[in-house]
């Protein structure tokens, strides 16, 4: 932000205290509030004079609650004539507060302002400098779904929704610890958006739990309308094509992620929680392994391994192999992609990239376009692209076979933020493996590498353990070893209170013993 | 700037292997015929003496690079000329691990890209990962690629077992004598001589306590490896063979076929020679430029990789061919003058002076 310039801000009101006159302090409110239809004013007059204000947000607030919790109470007991009207106020904040679930009693214009406008509602008394701000939030929501982006076979089915407090609750259900904590703050001038830096005490690093808040209590903007907004500013290379901040919709990685010593961050308006410091593993590992057979997705994750790197490398290989270095190919394999590529009119290297670009285009097309479009694009790339243009020669069908076979692999990563890291790397090493061969794809992934080890999250290295190596930290990284054998948390991430399972609960030793 | 002993081990092992095995061989089998291997085994040895005179030197001043304890030991002046013939080593050591990177990448992959774009793309690596990275950077990309290499060359050396014959290794030992075997091995020692640029890395070590049997593992590995290798070479070549042949354990690699399917691995070879090339250069190229630094009082370090980074480029394009950077060089600057001065006479001139003053100082010690 530039010297002197100043954001467009709506607290931004002078201290103005309250009116004893209820008339003037609703004058005021109101020009306040001018034009902002969803902003009820509701006096309540008796004996032809106004005695109670009550201002909310139509909405925002239970109006139900209202009416049975204070518009009732306050009619019926103005009926009786033995309680002096004034002090009867006074009693009647202090009882009534214990109605509405959170009170607040404020002299502040401005105060009174932020409150309405969070959902609260403000009553305001005749003759009293003092109103009674009480939370009644109650909004339209979301029910509880299941994650759109991380579907699991096997484990719990419930995602984030956008409201903060659903998602809060459904981290507090999965840890009944006091040990957990949710910190509250707002962040955008104008929207004031609700945040939670939700952590556990005694396992986050201090240090790095310092370093979040005091990132995130720097920015300053108007608005945040997704997490993705503070995933930007809070990055700690933000010309990195890597995701250096993991998001999740799913309740259950978070506090996975709180008891490996992460932090999350978690946004109001978003069913998307942001998880720091992220390694590039945790973008490999999806929440199903923790939930299924341990061999099993040992061997799932190599698979993902390979995958990964055939989604970044194969298109490229096969650019550099078909073009520079033919005598790398078997024999019979050989003949077959010579034959096949003979009326192709293009070097390979242009054919492979107009084919990445057609896939790419329709992946894009699949997702924009409206679903009962969805099937004729499906129609149009699949049959027409794919079978006319090999027909024609224009493409060769082992160009294709590979374009395909990338794409399939590209989605096989549980997080869809680093596919499309890898999605678009792929494209300087395609133009490298054109130019230099096997050594340009080599070059490539040499400044990968080089790339990935410097790459930090919230200064924990973005490639630990592997890279700088914690050998005790490996049973969780390429495969997953039984729960009974990883005793403790990663110790790139926490320092005290290590121990998560205590040794010596192999089944079978135990069986032994029970002999 | 801090590395763990782990990686240590993986820059030790990364730097010395690729180049001592597809190399030296040839050199050592012209001495000592099919006993090159004994050779190499000698060589080893005298890589662990070279690796305990300084490790041992260097850990008397664990906190400081060699540039730094040399002038604690000879005082400010003489540390510094004791420097020179370093400086010189670096610079063109520099050079000539680039020129032969690049001569191996272009004979194996290219017939007409010019040399020079090979040496440049592989100098834009280096200068990238000691820019952005440093010394802490090269360790990661190092502890990443050296189980790579490993694999790779566990890998190559099963698929050609069934072609390896017991027979051209003996007669094992009478051919040769102790003599030739004892030339054989110069040329092995001379590579593995690359472990005094090292002096200046232990400085960097979290556990210093690890230095030696770190490195003294790293390089045990390299040493059976390599002892591996050429036994391997001479079994699939004979003895006569490998003397005429530009890198023999590559040319054997180019044999593997396992069911007509898994052929032409040497390119699996090409990939580990480039990481390998890449963290040598890059580790050297750091040596150079941090430790010029040092002798010369510069703060920021960094803006020498501006001076020779091309200094490196412009002498790695002067040899005519691809044989005189590894052949002349090794016989004609490194044998006669690299390892007697650089590798072992300075460091025990230090290491002799180190300990009477040391001990000198104790007694000084004492007194007060």
């Amino acid at each position: 932000m530039a010297k002197g310039e100043n954001i467009h801000r709506n607290d931004a009101l002078p201290e103005q205290q309250l009116n004893p006159s209820l008339y003037q302090n609703e004058a005021y409110l109101k020009e306040i509030f001018q034009n902002c239809s969803d902003v009820v004013f509701r006096p309540l007059h008796i004996e032809g004079r106004m005695h109670v204000l009550i201002i909310y947000v139509n909405g925002l607030v239970d109006t139900k609650g209202l009416e049975e919790m204070l518009l009732q109470p306050i009619l019926t007991a103005w009926h009786n004539p033995e309680l002096d009207k004034l002090s009867y106020f006074k009693e009647l904040i202090a009882q009534q507060a214990l109605a509405i679930r959170q009170t607040a009693l404020v002299n502040d214009i401005s105060q009174i302002v932020k409150g309405v406008l969070n959902g609260q509602i403000a009553l305001l008394t005749e003759g009293e400098t003092e109103a009674l701000l009480g939370n009644m939030c109650e909004y339209e929501k979301r029910p509880i779904g299941e994650p759109g982006t991380e579907s699991v076979v096997r484990g719990p089915r419930e995602g984030f929704t956008e409201s903060i407090s659903t998602n809060i609750t459904l981290i507090r259900r999965r840890m009944r610890s006091s040990k957990l904590k949710f910190e509250m703050t707002t962040v955008g001038e104008m929207s004031q958006t609700g945040m939670s830096i939700a952590y556990i005490e005694g396992i986050v690093k201090p240090g790095i739990l310092q370093e979040v808040r005091k990132r995130i209590n720097g920015i300053k903007t108007d608005a945040i309308l997704d997490s993705g907004y503070i995933e930007e500013f809070i990055e700690d290379t933000p010309h990195s094509p890597f995701p250096l901040v993991q998001n999740t919709e799913r309740p259950d990685v978070v506090v996975a992620s709180l008891l490996e010593g992460r932090i999350a961050i978690m946004v109001d308006g978003t069913p998307f929680v942001l998880i720091v410091p992220m390694t590039i593993w945790s973008a490999i590992h999806a929440a199903e392994d923790y939930y299924e057979h341990f061999i099993y997705t040992s061997g799932i994750r190599l698979l993902r391994f390979i995958l990964l790197s055939v989604s970044f490398l194969l298109p490229s290989l096969y650019v550099a192999t078909s073009t520079f270095h033919p005598q790398l190919i078997p024999e019979a394999l050989l003949l077959t992609i010579a034959a096949a590529r003979e009326n192709v009119p293009f070097p390979t290297v242009v054919e492979t990239l107009l084919m990445e670009v057609i896939f790419e285009a329709l992946r894009e097309a699949g997702i924009r376009l409206p679903k009962p479009v969805g099937s004729a694009v499906s129609m149009v790339g699949g049959l027409v692209l794919g079978e006319s243009a090999v027909r024609a020669g224009i493409v060769s069908a082992p160009t294709v076979i590979v374009v395909a076979f990338t794409g399939i692999a590209s989605f096989s990563l549980p997080r869809y933020n680093l596919g499309l890291a890898f999605r678009l790397l792929r494209f300087p090493l395609l133009l490298l493996a054109g130019s230099l061969g096997i050594y340009g794809v080599g070059f490539g992934v040499i400044a990968l590498i080089i790339h990935l080890v410097n790459l930090t999250s919230f200064g924990v290295p973005y490639l630990a353990p592997v890279a700088p190596n914690l050998s005790s930290n490996m049973k969780d990284i390429f495969i997953r070893m039984p729960r009974w054998t990883m005793n403790k948390r990663p110790a790139f991430l926490v320092d005290e209170n290590m121990v998560r399972t205590p040794a010596g609960q192999d089944p079978a030793q135990n069986k032994e013993s029970r002999k | 700037m801090q590395i763990s002993g782990r990686q240590l081990f993986w820059l030790v092992f990364s730097i010395e292997i690729v180049l001592t095995m597809l190399y030296a061989v040839s050199a050592a089998a012209i001495e000592a015929n099919q006993d090159a291997w004994i050779s190499m085994l000698l060589a080893g040895l005298m890589g662990f003496g070279i690796v305990f005179l300084i490790v041992k030197l260097s850990m008397r001043y664990p906190q400081q690079t060699f540039v730094q304890y040399s002038q604690t030991i000879l005082g400010k002046w003489g540390g510094k000329i004791v420097i020179l013939p370093y400086f010189i080593m670096w610079v063109y050591l520099n050079s000539m691990a680039l020129r032969n990177s690049a001569d191996f990448v272009y004979l194996t992959l290219f017939t007409k890209t010019p040399l020079y774009v090979i040496m440049v793309t592989l100098l834009i690596l280096v200068i990238y990962v000691i820019f952005v990275g440093g010394l802490a950077g090269i360790a990661r990309c190092g502890e990443l690629m050296g189980p790579i290499i490993l694999v790779v060359i566990l890998g190559t050396c099963m698929l050609s077992i069934n072609h390896l014959d017991w027979h051209h290794l003996t007669p094992v030992f009478v051919d040769s004598g102790w003599k030739n075997i004892m030339q054989g091995s110069i040329s092995g020692v001379a590579f593995y001589g690359d472990i005094i640029m090292f002096t200046m890395i232990f400085a960097f070590m979290s556990n210093s306590k690890q230095a030696l049997s770190v490195t003294m593992w790293g390089m045990a590995l390299t040493a059976v490896l390599v002892v591996a290798a050429s036994m391997m070479v001479i079994m699939t070549f004979g003895s006569i063979l490998p003397t005429r042949m530009w890198a023999p354990f590559f040319g054997m690699t180019r044999f593997i076929s396992v069911l007509g399917f898994i052929q032409n691995v040497d390119i699996l070879f090409v990939i580990i020679w480039l990481f390998s090339a890449f963290i040598k250069l890059s580790l050297f190229l750091f040596i150079t430029v941090y430790g010029t630094a040092q002798w010369l009082n510069i703060k920021n370090w960094r803006i020498l990789l501006w001076v020779f980074a091309p200094i490196t480029l412009v002498l790695a394009l002067l040899p005519q061919n691809a044989t005189a950077p590894i052949k002349e060089y090794v016989q004609h600057f490194w044998i006669p003058f690299v390892i007697p001065v650089n590798v072992i006479g300075i460091p025990l001139l230090l290491w002799l002076v180190s300990v009477i003053r040391g001990k000198s100082m104790q007694r000084k010690d004492e007194f007060n």
